[in-house]
């Protein structure tokens, strides 16, 4: 129980005022009359006081004080405790740990003097005998410290020191202010007169009163930036954008791009030289500026300078200098600033990895006896094929027509139509198509007889949700014969009828095999777009990219895929093995990251990424609209549990129970 | 200022009434009562046989003549009877409300008026303490009654009245010779019917006339009073009640006031004594023609 006014007990006065009434009260007011001999012969027919009176009378002044005690109670808002405000000092400390707080010089940095004043306002509270809650604020916002009270200041301070040992916690990525003051509600809800300190960088229009901000960053600090820069393929020839930025200060910065191994074919191509550019760009007002390093002919440099707005700069590349492939290319900014992170970017996929197709068709139906020659619609799946892999994959198609030989090693993805080859390629992958009369024998996969339905054509189920059946609607599928066989277990069924397999496919370190148990000439399948669909799908299914592009973010999941068993990520330092696949990783730290495999075809691949910080984060005198408002609340509700009603109803019963007794009292 | 009926408006309303009194009484004197012994009036009463000392002039001859035997005729008697008055002039009579002691006088008034009216001799006793006083005398017409009123509306109440006393102890009480009347509240703690069973000794007719104030038989106090009597000395006289008058007590005192005039209308039947009680705030010649005339003691 609390009394919310405990002023209202001044009613209690009334319990005085009461007695003071019973002692003042003239007990018996004096009355002249002419004879009392009536009232005294009256006592003898009074009827005898019985001993309930005196208790009615005693249960009257009970009555009456407790209805006054009642009174004081509804007038001092008497409540129920149901959970204790606490009066304490306490303060939530959001360290800012983005990528911007590393600005500054070698002493000292935003999140070194963040966490200096942090830890200063922490021994303040605790001082103070206040209770301390440290959130630091990254791309996941932990709690260094929940509510802890003076008696763990020791355990606080040390891990708040501990911030800036080994090297610095400070992270490479954005940080969810946000999502760091919604972690204040678990403080708040317990006591919402929480006072919040968020030691930042950064600054917001609008911040919610509860939270006093404290802006670490300091004048004399400016950045350059590099927030972007990509190569882009056109005209045969690589063009490359940089997006540049000086935050603090107009200066002219020198954007350096090498590119390293200048048409390289391989990336073992050592042969291949470097080219560097130099471009300054004048950048002024925090202004975002484009630089593009292009090769355009003489005649046409004024026209396409013309079309450049204020903010991009250009640089001619000599014609003798393009690059329709390299290496990796380095763009670095010469500025000695106060954030080193963002001034290097690395570009990789100027080379494509090729995939080599051996197409083999008998170009006959051995029931039938006649020649049909290549499969037209497996020459224009390939083809399309070839397109839509352009960007990533260097398509080599090889078709090899009945009677020339074919080859079962040396190939990436082999197509055998008709005719089986004896023995399975074993370094790259198998698609056997329409494998009549004979399989290959360590395929698992053994024929058993030709079922023909007189050209009755039947539609196929789909048995199972496969990536190889993605987009295609397998129950439009028509065949009219097919090839019955008996499979391997380690095959999965994808397509059916009447439990008969009709596309079977395998993919483990074993073999990876696709089996279509038809041929195209007794199907609708070429003329629908499911075919071309499938091949798509199964040669991304069995050729996946490693990883969906060549540069990140830090603290962006990769979705790492992998054609072999196990795939190594490094770092330059660290080395992370994956070995199930798809696999994610999230890349804490800008710079290149070498991710390597080795494919079941004992092939070695290497591919590099380039993991930046987040562009925003360069920004260093960012300023924000407004922060999430923390959410706390004074009700009293959530502390309180009124009991206005139950004394209202006690005073009630209290009211009828004196009425009564005055009335009993008034009448014997 | 005190009130007063004694003025001729009252008087010359009670002339048409006259005492009816018992006819066993006697007097010494001659007076417009018939009793029932035998006298010198005019009006026969009976015959009896003459007797040896009888007057001889009173025999009736025509009697004899017929019967051969003295016949005597007798003749019936008048006499003079004395109203004595009792008044209760305790301060209960009118210390407290004034005008029940004036009511008490204006009857005390009345009753002497009817006597002295009706040719018969009235004696005030004005009971104070333990002794009735006799200021007038025995007054006989109407002169020395009126001249007694101018100082009998001038009485005070005060104090206390032992009824019993006063008329045991007065030397004029009388024997059977008329009628006596006692004015008083009997709101007292006085054993009052002694004094009337003296009175019943004496052979006298007896009125017992009670003047009350409706707030004494129907108080509208309530509460915790401290009731002081009037006739109380200090405030520790013993008459003196401190009472808590609720619902109860109230029923308790119209239990006792009916109690109260259930015996002493129960005393006055059994020793033959008239009771009327009178309410002083109602008109004074209503209640006593009403009252008295019921209880045949005027006519």
């Amino acid at each position: 129980m609390r009394l919310l006014l405990p002023l209202g007990l001044l009613a209690l006065v009334g319990i005085l005022v009461l007695i003071l009434i019973y002692i003042i009260k003239p007990n018996f007011q004096q009355k002249l009359i002419s004879t009392t001999y009536i009232w005294k012969l009256s006592l003898k027919f009074k009827k005898r006081k019985i001993p309930i009176s005196k208790l009615r009378n005693i249960l009257l002044v009970a009555c009456q004080v407790l209805i006054i005690t009642a009174i004081a109670f509804i007038l001092s808002k008497t409540v129920l405790v149901l959970k204790e405000q606490i009066s304490q000092p306490e303060v939530v400390l959001i360290i800012d740990s983005s990528a911007s707080m590393r600005t500054g010089d070698e002493n000292t940095n935003r999140y070194a003097r963040a966490v200096d004043a942090a830890v200063k306002e922490a021994e303040r509270t605790f001082d103070r005998d206040g209770i301390v809650s440290v959130i630091l604020a990254g791309s996941e916002n932990t709690y260094l410290a929940e509510r802890a009270y003076a008696n763990s200041r020791e355990q606080v301070v040390s891990d708040m020191t501990a911030l800036l040992d080994n090297g610095t916690q400070c992270s490479y990525a954005s940080a969810d202010m946000n999502a760091a003051v919604t972690m204040t509600d678990r403080v708040l809800s317990v006591n919402p007169s929480a006072k919040i300190y968020l030691y930042t960088d950064e600054t917001y229009a609008d911040l919610s009163e509860n939270i006093s901000l404290v802006n670490v960053a300091e004048e004399e600090e400016w950045n350059a930036a590099i927030l972007n820069a990509t190569a882009i393929y056109e005209d045969n020839f690589y063009t490359f954008r940089v997006e540049v930025a000086c935050y603090g200060r107009d200066k002219d910065i020198p954007v350096r791009l090498t590119v390293n191994g200048i048409n390289a074919t391989s990336s073992e191509d050592k042969s291949a030289g470097d080219l560097t550019m130099v471009q300054t760009v004048p950048c002024m007002n925090d202004g975002v500026y484009t630089v593009i390093f292009k090769y355009v002919p003489e005649e046409e440099k004024k026209a396409f300078v013309d079309s450049l707005d204020e903010n991009t700069v250009f640089y001619n590349i000599p014609m003798e200098d393009r690059a329709y492939s390299y290496q990796s290319v380095l763009v670095s900014l010469d500025a000695d600033d106060s954030l080193k992170q963002d001034n290097a970017f690395s570009i990789y996929g100027g080379l494509k990895e090729t995939v080599r197709i051996q197409y083999y068709s008998s170009g006959s139906d051995a029931s039938t006896g006649g020649s049909l020659g290549p499969n037209v619609f497996f020459q224009q799946a390939l083809a399309a094929l070839k397109k839509n892999y352009a960007d990533r994959w260097d398509i080599q198609i090889t078709e090899v027509k009945k009677g020339n030989p074919y080859e079962t090693s040396g190939f990436d993805f082999y197509i055998f139509e008709h005719d089986m080859p004896s023995n399975l390629p074993t370094d790259g992958v198998v698609l056997l198509a329409d494998p009549m009369m004979t399989a290959p024998a360590d395929s698992g996969i053994r024929f058993e007889k030709i079922v023909d339905m007189s050209r009755n054509s039947v539609y196929l189920a789909s048995e199972e949700t496969h990536p190889i059946l993605a987009g295609t609607t397998p129950t439009n599928i028509t065949v009219s014969r097919y090839d019955k066989v008996s499979y391997d277990p380690a095959y999965t069924m994808l397509l059916s009828y009447a439990g008969d397999p009709m596309l079977l496919v395998r993919n483990d370190s074993v073999a990876r095999v696709a089996v279509m148990c038809f041929s195209l000439h007794y199907s609708n399948l070429p003329l629908l777009i499911d075919f071309p669909l499938i091949m798509y799908n199964m040669f991304g299914y069995f050729f996946p990219a490693t990883v969906n592009s060549n540069a990140f973010e830090t603290d962006e999941t990769v979705l790492l895929n992998c054609r072999g068993e196990s795939l190594t990520v490094s770092d330059g330092t660290n080395e992370y093995v994956f070995n199930t696949f798809p696999a994610s990783m999230q890349l804490s730290t800008p710079g290149s990251y070498t991710v390597s495999q080795k494919t079941f075809a004992n092939k070695e691949v290497v591919e590099t990424v380039f993991v930046r910080m987040p562009r925003a984060e360069s920004d260093i005198f960012s300023e924000e609209e407004a922060l999430r408002s923390p959410y706390y609340t004074i009700d009293e509700s959530d502390y309180y549990n009124d009991v206005l009603l139950y004394i209202a109803g006690a005073l009630v019963a209290l009211l009828m129970l004196e009425w009564y007794l005055q009335h009993k009292e008034s009448s014997i | 200022m005190k009130p007063s009926y004694l003025n001729d408006a009252f008087f010359s309303r009670l002339e048409a009434l006259a005492f009816n009194l018992r006819k066993d009484l006697g007097g010494y004197f001659g007076g417009k009562h018939l009793v029932n012994t035998y006298g010198q009036t005019v009006e026969f009463a009976d015959y009896r046989e003459y007797m040896l000392g009888d007057d001889i002039r009173r025999i009736d001859w025509n009697l004899y003549s017929r019967f051969e035997k003295y016949f005597i005729k007798l003749f019936t008697d008048e006499r003079q009877m004395h109203v004595q008055i009792y008044i209760d002039c305790s301060g209960s009579m009118g210390k407290v409300n004034p005008e029940k002691g004036a009511y008490a006088i204006g009857v005390a008034a009345a009753m002497g008026y009817l006597a002295i009216h009706n040719m018969d001799k009235v004696s005030y006793h004005l009971i104070r303490g333990n002794k009735a006083e006799n200021p007038f005398g025995t007054i006989v017409g109407k002169t020395a009654f009126f001249r007694a009123m101018k100082t009998l509306d001038q009485i005070e109440f005060d104090g206390e009245a032992a009824i019993s006393d006063a008329i045991i102890k007065n030397p004029n009480t009388g024997t059977g010779d008329g009628l006596s009347v006692i004015i008083s509240d009997y709101f007292s703690n006085d054993d009052w019917k002694k004094g009337v069973d003296y009175l019943v000794y004496k052979k006298k007719q007896i009125l017992l006339m009670q003047v009350f104030s409706p707030d004494e038989l129907d108080p509208t106090y309530t509460d915790r009073i401290n009731l002081i009597d009037a006739e109380a000395v200090d405030m520790a006289d013993g008459r003196n009640m401190k009472l808590r008058i609720n619902k109860s007590m109230q029923l308790a005192f119209r239990e006792a006031v009916t109690a109260f005039y259930k015996d002493i209308e129960t005393f006055a039947k059994k020793r033959g004594a008239a009771f009327i009680a009178l309410d002083c705030e109602k008109p004074i010649e209503r209640q006593l023609f009403a009252k008295l005339m019921k209880q045949g003691t005027v006519s």
